[in-house]
C-alpha cells in the first residue's frame, strides 16, 4: 500500500506550550483515517501539518515521497493535491457558491473560466447543491449547505488526499446529516480521506482507521474496532466512555 | 434674489473653478487610495519590522499635523530641496499623502474585520500569500471599508479649498475673487456653501452608487 | 538653500508664544461644539420624527460646509448684516458651530449603541423621560463617546491653522510669519508640526487606551466615531 501523508516526529509549540509533542503516522491510499480527541488535544494544529498550513517546528512532514518540510520545497505548490474542509467552512465571503468553487481552479490551476465552470458545476452537483444556489451568497445558504460547498471546492481541485476539521461541529444536529451523507459517498468512491470528528457514529462505519489524539500525543492507534470497543489504554477509555454518555449510547464492554 | 444673480453672472468661471476642486478632490483620492492600499498591506503582512515602522510613522506624522503645514510645506519649502510643483500639482500632492494616511486607516480598520480564516482557506487551496491578499483579503476589507473612504471623498473636497493659500484658481480662491470685485460678500459665501453642500451632497451619492455596485450579502450592514 | 538652523533658533518663542492662542482657539470651540451637540442630541430624543428630521438635515448641511468659507461667512459675510466680529470669536464661532454638527452626529450613533432596554428599565422603576436622559441615557451616551470626542478635539486642533485664513495670528500663523522674516519655510513648518505632533500624538495615545477599556462590555463595533 502507498502513502500518501506521513508526519514523522513533529511538534509544535504556542507561546512556548508544546501543542503537539512528537506525533508520528501515516496515511495509505484509499484509506479513510479518523483522528479523535478531546478539544483542544492538538488534534486541529496535526491536521493543519498535513498541509503546511502550520509549520512544525520540529519534525518532517511528507507527501508521497516529497518532504513538504524540506528547505528547498515549497509546500504551495502540494496545497492542491490536499483537498482541506474547515469546521467553519470557510467560504469565501465575498463570492457566489460558483466563484467560490471556481476560484482555485482559475487562480492556482490556471484554468479558462469556461472550463473551471464546467468542474466547479459537476462538483458541485456531485455534492447535491442545486443550480438554484449557484448563484447565492455563502451568507445566504444554510451551514449544511455552507460545508456541501466547502467540500466542492476542495474536490474542484481533484486532490488526492481530503482533510476534514470537524466538518460538522459547527452544524446544527439537524444538519450534519447532509454532510456525512456526502463525506460517505466520497469514501465509497475510494477518496483518501483524514478526517478529525467527535461523531463516533462515522468514525465506526466509514474508518479504516483510527487514532485516539490526547494533549499532543498519539495514544492509541488501530482499526474502529480495537480503538473505539476495546481500547487498550485508560486514557482512550475515559474519553470514549464520556463520549458514549454524550451521544447516550452504551459502551459495549 | 440673494446671491442668483452673482451665480448666473460668474457660473462660467465658478464651473471651471468647480473642476479644479473636483479633479484635486478626485486625484487625491485615487493616489491616495493607491498609497494607502500599498501602506496597509506592508503594515499588516510584512514579515520586516522596518517597513512596518516606517508607514505607521508615515501615518501618525500625516495624522497628527494640519493638512494646511502640510499643503504649505510642499509647495514653499520644498523648492529649497530643488522640487518645484505647480500649484495644482503641489495640492495633488499634498493631499494624496494626507488621505493615504486617513485612508491606510480605514482600510487597515477593514482589514482587521476580515475573518483570518479567508486568508487560511485561500492558503489551503495552494494560493501565494499574495494572492490570498489581493483576491481575497483586500476585495473584502475594501467592502467594508467603502463608507469610511466615501466620507474621506468629500471631506477632500471640502479641504480642497485650502489649495486657494497655494493660489490655485479652485471655487475659493475664485469666489474670494469675485466677492471682493463687486463687494457682496455675505451673498457669495452663501453661494459658495451652497454649492459646496450640493456638490458634496451628491459627491457621497455617487459614492454610494458604487457601494451598491458591489454589495454582497452578509458582508456589509 | 535653507537659511540655517541658528537663524531659527531666537525665533521659536514667537511660534511657542502662539500655542496659547491655538489651545484656547481649539478648547473654546470644542466647548462650544459640545453644548450645540448636546442641545441637538437631546432635541433628536425627546422631539418627533418631523423636528428630527430638521435637526439631522441641518446637521448634514453644516457638515458639508468647509471650515475655510464658514469662516469667511462669518468673518466677511455677516458686516453685510451689520454684525461686525472679531476674528477670533469669529474662528471660534465657525468651529464651534461645524464641530456642534460632528459631535452631535457621535452622540447619534452611541445612542443607538445605548440599548433600548436601558431607556425601558428606567422609566420602569419610575422615572420619567427628562430623568431617564439625564441618568441613565446620556451618562452612557458620554461615557462610551470620550474617546471619540477626543479625536474631535484633536480635529480641532489641527483645524485652527485654517484660521490662518481670517488673520488669527495662531501658531500656524505665526510659524508662517517668522517663515516669510527667515525666508525659509523649512525650519518653522518642522518645528511647528512637531508642535502638533507631540499633543495629537499624545490626545490619541489616551483616546486609544481608554477607548479599549470603555468598549470592554459594550460592544460597540470597531470603528465608531473614526476621524
Amino acid at each position: 500500500m502507498s502513502q500518501v501523508i506521513r508526519i514523522e516526529d513533529v511538534w509544535k509549540y504556542y507561546d512556548g506550550r508544546a501543542v503537539v509533542k512528537g506525533i508520528s503516522l501515516s496515511v495509505n491510499k484509499n484509506e479513510r483515517f479518523v483522528i479523535i480527541g478531546p478539544s483542544g488535544s492538538g488534534k486541529s494544529t496535526m491536521l493543519r501539518m498535513m498541509n503546511m498550513l502550520v509549520r512544525p517546528d520540529k519534525g518532517r512532514v511528507f507527501f508521497k515521497d516529497v518532504e513538504l518540510t524540506s528547505p528547498g520545497v515549497n509546500p504551495i505548490e502540494y496545497r492542491k493535491k490536499i483537498g482541506i474542509v474547515f469546521q467553519h467552512y470557510n467560504l469565501f465571503l465575498h463570492m457566489t457558491v460558483l466563484k467560490n468553487v471556481m476560484f482555485g481552479l482559475v487562480k492556482v490551476k490556471g484554468m479558462s473560466q469556461e472550463l473551471a465552470k464546467k468542474r466547479a458545476m459537476s462538483a458541485l452537483e456531485s455534492v447535491r447543491i442545486g443550480k438554484n444556489l449557484w448563484d447565492k451568497y455563502p451568507s445566504q445558504l444554510s451551514g449544511g449547505e455552507q460545508q456541501r460547498v466547502a467540500i466542492a471546492r476542495a474536490l474542484a481541485m481533484e486532490p488526492e488526499v481530503m482533510l476534514f476539521d470537524e466538518p460538522t461541529s459547527a452544524l446544527d444536529p439537524e444538519l450534519t446529516g447532509e454532510v456525512l451523507e456526502v463525506m460517505k459517498e466520497l469514501a465509497r468512491g475510494g477518496m483518501t480521506m483524514v478526517v478529525v470528528t467527535h461523531e463516533l457514529g462515522f468514525a465506526a462505519s466509514v474508518g479504516s482507521r483510527i487514532a485516539f489524539i490526547d494533549s499532543g500525543e498519539l495514544v492509541e492507534e488501530g482499526t474502529p474496532k480495537e480503538v473505539l470497543f476495546s481500547p487498550k489504554k485508560e486514557r482512550t477509555r475515559a474519553f470514549l466512555e464520556k463520549m458514549w454518555e454524550l451521544y447516550k449510547i452504551e459502551p459495549e464492554w | 434674489m440673494l446671491g442668483l444673480d452673482i451665480l448666473m453672472e460668474n457660473w462660467e468661471v465658478l464651473l471651471k473653478a468647480l473642476g479644479y476642486s473636483l479633479l484635486v478632490a478626485v486625484a487625491s483620492f485615487s493616489i491616495g487610495f493607491l498609497l494607502a492600499s500599498a501602506a496597509t498591506v506592508v503594515r499588516l503582512f510584512s514579515s520586516f519590522r522596518l517597513p512596518r515602522w516606517l508607514v505607521r510613522g508615515y501615518v501618525e506624522v500625516f495624522r497628527g499635523t494640519p493638512m494646511m503645514v502640510q499643503l504649505f510645506f510642499i509647495y514653499y519649502a520644498s523648492p529649497s530641496i530643488g522640487i518645484n510643483l505647480s500649484p495644482l500639482q503641489a495640492s495633488i500632492v499634498a493631499f494624496a499623502l494626507n488621505s493615504a494616511a486617513y485612508q491606510s486607516e480605514y482600510l487597515r480598520a477593514g482589514m482587521m474585520s476580515v475573518p483570518k480564516t479567508q486568508y487560511e482557506a485561500a492558503e489551503s487551496l495552494g494560493l501565494t500569500k499574495w494572492a490570498s491578499i489581493s483576491s481575497v483579503m483586500l476585495p473584502i476589507a475594501l467592502r467594508a471599508s467603502l463608507p469610511s473612504l466615501g466620507n474621506e471623498l468629500v471631506a477632500l473636497f471640502k479641504y480642497s479649498s485650502i489649495a486657494s493659500f497655494v493660489t490655485l484658481p479652485e471655487l475659493f480662491y475664485v469666489a474670494r475673487y469675485i466677492a471682493a470685485g463687486s463687494f457682496r460678500y455675505l451673498e457669495m459665501y452663501l453661494v459658495l456653501a451652497l454649492i459646496y453642500v450640493v456638490v458634496g451632497f451628491l459627491l457621497a451619492k455617487a459614492f454610494r452608487r458604487v457601494e451598491k455596485l458591489v454589495f454582497v450579502p452578509g458582508l456589509m450592514h | 538653500m535653507p537659511a540655517s538652523i541658528q537663524a531659527f533658533f531666537p525665533y521659536i518663542h514667537i511660534i511657542i508664544g502662539a500655542l496659547w492662542i491655538t489651545l484656547s482657539l481649539s478648547v473654546l470651540s470644542f466647548a462650544l461644539g459640545f453644548l450645540i451637540g448636546g442641545a441637538l442630541l437631546f432635541v433628536r430624543t425627546f422631539s418627533g420624527k418631523r423636528i428630527s428630521a430638521i435637526v439631522d438635515g441641518l446637521v448634514d448641511v453644516l457638515r458639508g460646509i468647509p471650515l475655510l468659507v464658514m469662516l469667511f461667512l462669518i468673518f466677511y459675510g455677516l458686516p453685510a448684516l451689520g454684525l461686525q466680529i472679531p476674528k477670533f470669536l469669529a474662528a471660534v464661532l465657525g468651529m464651534g458651530l461645524l464641530s456642534g454638527a460632528y459631535q452631535s452626529q457621535i452622540f447619534r450613533s452611541l445612542l443607538q449603541s445605548v440599548s433600548s432596554s436601558q431607556y425601558e428599565s428606567s422609566l420602569a422603576i419610575g422615572l420619567d423621560k427628562w430623568g431617564s436622559f439625564r441618568y441613565v441615557i446620556f451618562p452612557q451616551v458620554l461615557r462610551l463617546s470620550i474617546p471619540a470626542l477626543i479625536n474631535e478635539y484633536t480635529v480641532l486642533l489641527k483645524d485652527t491653522s485654517v484660521a490662518y485664513a481670517i488673520g488669527v495670528t495662531e501658531m500656524f500663523t505665526q510659524s508662517v510669519h517668522v517663515a516669510q522674516a527667515l525666508l525659509s519655510f523649512t525650519y518653522p513648518l518642522v518645528f511647528v508640526s512637531l508642535v502638533y505632533l507631540a499633543i495629537c500624538f499624545s490626545l490619541s495615545s489616551i483616546a486609544n487606551s481608554l477607548y479599549r477599556k470603555l468598549s470592554y462590555g459594550y460592544g460597540v463595533q470597531e470603528y465608531i466615531g473614526g476621524g
